[in-house]
């Protein structure tokens, strides 16, 4: 790839990400200049890029979004959901182009397809000033009024009327836009616009299709919904006349789409889970339908859902919601593929500031000088006759001090940071918030803090689970928050920090809290552990049962927000980086999830211990002591050994037997033990001997080592030998 | 072929014009643009041949064959047409 494009995607990829903030930011603020303006220049630069590599159709979709921010600026087009909602689309887009260049070298070849119904997205926007910031009521949207303006006679019958722009690129895919058009039941009137105004007749690309057509009809809105199918996708459905008339009430598009889910929801197999779906389903319409202003039907709803789960048979809530919804069965809606949440793809390049190359310059110049004199010392052990000893040991010191820095400086140069990933949450929490129906807000702090680019990058996943489940199961739907006085916006925060060697992530949540009973039951009836176990543990102990495989909170219903995730899944990642995880809750108050996580997944330091005749590396964050004592104060218990140290009966687990090496017979008076503590608990390990401390290059395992329980890494000794570094919360388990 | 050019330079649709004729249709248009379009006997059109009539700001001389076409098609073509 030639050096003009790489540094194309670099750039382009800062440039999403700041319109992506100021474009959140802007939502939340619609009068902001500054992140207007901010936006604008994002994608004013973007385009310039695009145009100096010559990618004509990013340079078009871009352009299109340009423009209508420029229109913003001038006030000549309102800042709403629908416009901020288009040009997230288009960075999207984007992002995935910039991707596929990354692969391939070059846009991929549907990219002029998509960025036409890019362009046609904000030519149809344009002017619209419909779909109001929230607070506001939905209305019946401009376009439909036009419609039924334009065919006023016929409009009086009409009960719905649909948008439908169909893809630039459908014609290619066999579809006839007009004969759906044609087949919609009750049709009174059609109009057709270009999507873009027309070329001349010797430009227009005969198998693009470039039509937003336009229809009123007096079916209902769930028979055309039928009718368009999988067009359905791209239509916009306006069936406020048909509401008014039925109810004598208005339930919005909107309110009326979120029940159609939870009918499709309560529609699907009957899968595990099922009766936490259902109840999901019917507290969803509950709330959907009182925030409607329908207190009588979310009524309803409630009683039906009680009936529903007391029978086990969803089809009680299904039929109630059917009812609200006017008895009309709805087809399947294909669901808006979400955006793309799989940017997981680790990007090759590292921007690094100037001044730690400089640093490395300055370093590598020191080296010279050091390596010249160790030339000299050579040149006098030749002649003989000096105190060669003392000198050697003067220029090791030198050596030594100038490796150390340059490796601090390497690592420095693999610092991002975090802010690279937590700029990636806003925008999915606005997705998420949405698709749970819970609204929120995130609050990041600390961004600015640094850590080892590997860090940094695989944060992603774990915190996106970790959010998932604090909206999903933290906060509480919108009736329980209000009962409890509290703000119907929930907030999570997203906190950084850094901490001696360690990085600190956390994110609370103003929620219900961890629902400590309800977490014993589960693990109960999943056999998860012993019920006298169980019993004997405190309730932090009794929380921290979230993270073990095969524990998922029963609620994995949503369907929109990951079923299934656990939050085993978050400890697995934290500590493949040699992190911990931690969770704290306060009843009715929120919970917080601590992730600790090593500033440098390169440097470790490491205590060497001797255990059957091997030589282990022990990570010092977790030695709290090392002791000699009596063999006689080893207590069995049971099938295994405990100290008691300081009036605190500690678990011993000689490490030798551990790892199942041959162990020394030879009978001792005194044993040799360090004491460590991993997350939280404290664990004595008998080693044969305690060596010396060093910081190492940690290299984690691989091939045939690498699913070997209990280790964690390797590194390189002086003498060339191999050092495993052992992983204690596995060796302890 | 359902779209034909007639001896007297007319631009001929009929049956069910599917997408193909498009590019044909396009083809004749631009080739003489003062060419009429009869689409008295065309049954059904394919989106892509109204967007080039649309495009072409042509009114065919009518009724189409069918209902649809000559109820929704044609007043549109009418009113956006050479006007």
């Amino acid at each position: 790839m030639n050096e003009f494009i790489k540094q194309f995607l670099i750039e382009s990829r800062e440039q999403i990400e700041q319109a992506t903030a100021d474009l959140l930011a802007l939502e939340e603020t619609p009068d902001d200049k500054a992140r207007l303006d901010g936006a604008f220049r994002a994608f004013h630069t973007l385009k310039g890029g695009a145009g100096i590599v010559d990618f004509t159709a990013m340079a078009e979709a871009v352009h299109a979004a340009e423009d209508a921010l420029s229109d913003a600026r001038s006030g000549a087009r309102a800042i709403t959901t629908v416009l901020i909602g288009d040009c997230l689309r288009c960075l999207d887009h984007l992002a995935k182009w910039l991707d596929a260049t990354e692969r391939a070298g070059d846009l991929p070849k549907d990219a002029e397809a998509e960025a036409r119904a890019i362009v046609a997205r904000f030519a149809r926007s344009a002017g619209e000033t419909s779909a109001a910031l929230p607070g506001s009521r939905p209305g019946p949207e401009k376009w439909a009024e036009k419609l039924r303006e334009q065919y006023a006679t016929l409009a009086a019958k009409a009960r719905t009327a649909i948008r439908y722009t169909p893809d630039a690129d459908c014609f290619y895919q066999g579809l006839d836009p007009l004969a759906r058009i044609a087949a919609l039941p009750g049709l009174l009137a059609v109009n057709i616009e270009p999507a873009s105004s027309w070329l001349p007749l010797d430009a227009v690309d005969p198998f693009t299709c470039n039509l937003v057509l336009f229809a009123l009809t007096t079916g209902s809105r769930s028979e055309v919904i039928a009718s368009m199918g999988e067009a359905v996708n791209q239509c916009d459905i306006d069936g406020s006349l048909d509401e008014k008339r039925k109810d004598g009430e208005v339930l919005a598009p909107e309110a009326r789409e979120i029940l159609a889910e939870q009918l499709l929801l309560l529609g699907e197999p009957r899968a595990h889970g099922a009766p936490g779906r259902v109840a999901s389903a019917g507290i969803v319409a509950a709330n959907v339908l009182r925030n409607a202003g329908l207190p009588a039907a979310a009524n309803r709803i409630a009683g039906a859902l009680e009936t529903a789960l007391a029978g086990s048979e969803p089809r009680y809530l299904k039929e109630a919601i059917e009812t609200v919804l006017g008895k009309e069965s709805l087809p399947e809606v294909v669901a808006p593929a979400s955006p793309a949440t799989d940017q997981q793809m680790t990007r090759q390049t590292l921007r690094i500031d100037a001044a730690r190359i400089d640093a490395i310059v300055n370093l590598t110049g020191e080296l010279t000088v050091a390596k010249n004199s160790i030339g000299h010392v050579a040149k006098l052990a030749q002649e003989g006759g000096h105190p060669l000893a003392s000198v050697l040991k003067d220029r090791y010191a030198t050596l030594d001090r100038l490796v150390s820095e340059l490796q601090r400086s390497v690592v420095e140069m693999r610092v991002v940071p975090l802010r690279t990933v937590f700029e990636r949450f806003p925008r999915m929490l606005r997705e998420l918030s949405a698709d749970l129906g819970k609204p929120a807000r995130l609050v990041v702090e600390g961004g600015e803090t640094e850590a080892d680019k590997a860090v940094v990058e695989m944060l992603f996943e774990p915190l996106l689970h970790v959010i998932r489940n604090a909206l999903d199961h933290g906060v509480e739907s919108g009736s329980t928050r209000a009962a409890r006085h509290k703000p119907a916006i929930a907030t999570i925060h997203m906190r950084a920090g850094r901490q001696g060697e360690h990085v600190l992530v956390e994110v609370s949540d103003d929620g219900g809290g961890v629902d400590v009973a309800r977490i014993r039951q589960v693990a109960l009836d999943r056999n998860l552990v012993d019920a006298a176990i169980l019993a004997a543990m405190s309730d932090d102990q009794a929380i921290d049962m979230i993270f073990e495989p095969g524990f998922s909170t029963a609620k994995e219903i949503t369907g929109l927000s990951g079923r299934g995730v656990g939050m085993d899944a978050v400890r697995t990642a934290v500590r493949r980086l040699a992190g911990q995880v931690r969770v704290e809750s306060r009843a009715g108050e929120g919970t917080t999830v601590r992730l600790t996580l090593p500033y440098s997944v390169m440097m470790t330091r490491v205590m060497v211990v001797d255990a059957g005749e091997q030589t282990f590396g022990i990570p010092l964050d977790a030695v709290v002591e090392t002791l000699r004592i009596d063999v006689e104060s080893i207590a069995p218990i049971g099938g295994a050994h405990a100290i008691v140290l300081r009036n605190r009966t500690i678990p011993l687990v000689t490490l030798a037997g551990a790892l199942g090496l041959p162990r020394e017979e030879r009978p001792t008076a005194e044993a040799t033990i360090v004491v460590t503590k991993i997350n939280g608990h404290h664990g004595a390990l008998r080693v044969d001997r305690i060596g010396e401390r060093m910081e190492v290059m940690l290299k984690p395992l691989d091939g045939l080592l690498g699913g070997m329980r209990g280790l964690a890494g390797s590194t390189l000794l002086g003498d060339g030998s191999v050092l495993l570094i052992l992983d204690l919360a596995e060796v302890f388990q | 072929m359902t779209v034909r050019l007639a001896q007297d330079g007319t631009i001929e649709l009929e049956g069910a014009c599917p997408i193909e004729d498009a590019e044909a249709l396009q083809r004749y248009l631009i080739a003489d643009p003062q060419a009429g379009v009869d689409w008295r006997s065309c049954a059904a059109a394919h989106a892509a041949l109204v967007q080039i009539l649309l495009a072409a700001k042509s009114v065919p001389r009518g009724p189409p064959a069918s209902d649809f076409l000559r109820t929704h098609i044609e007043p549109l073509l009418k009113s956006r047409g050479a006007a």
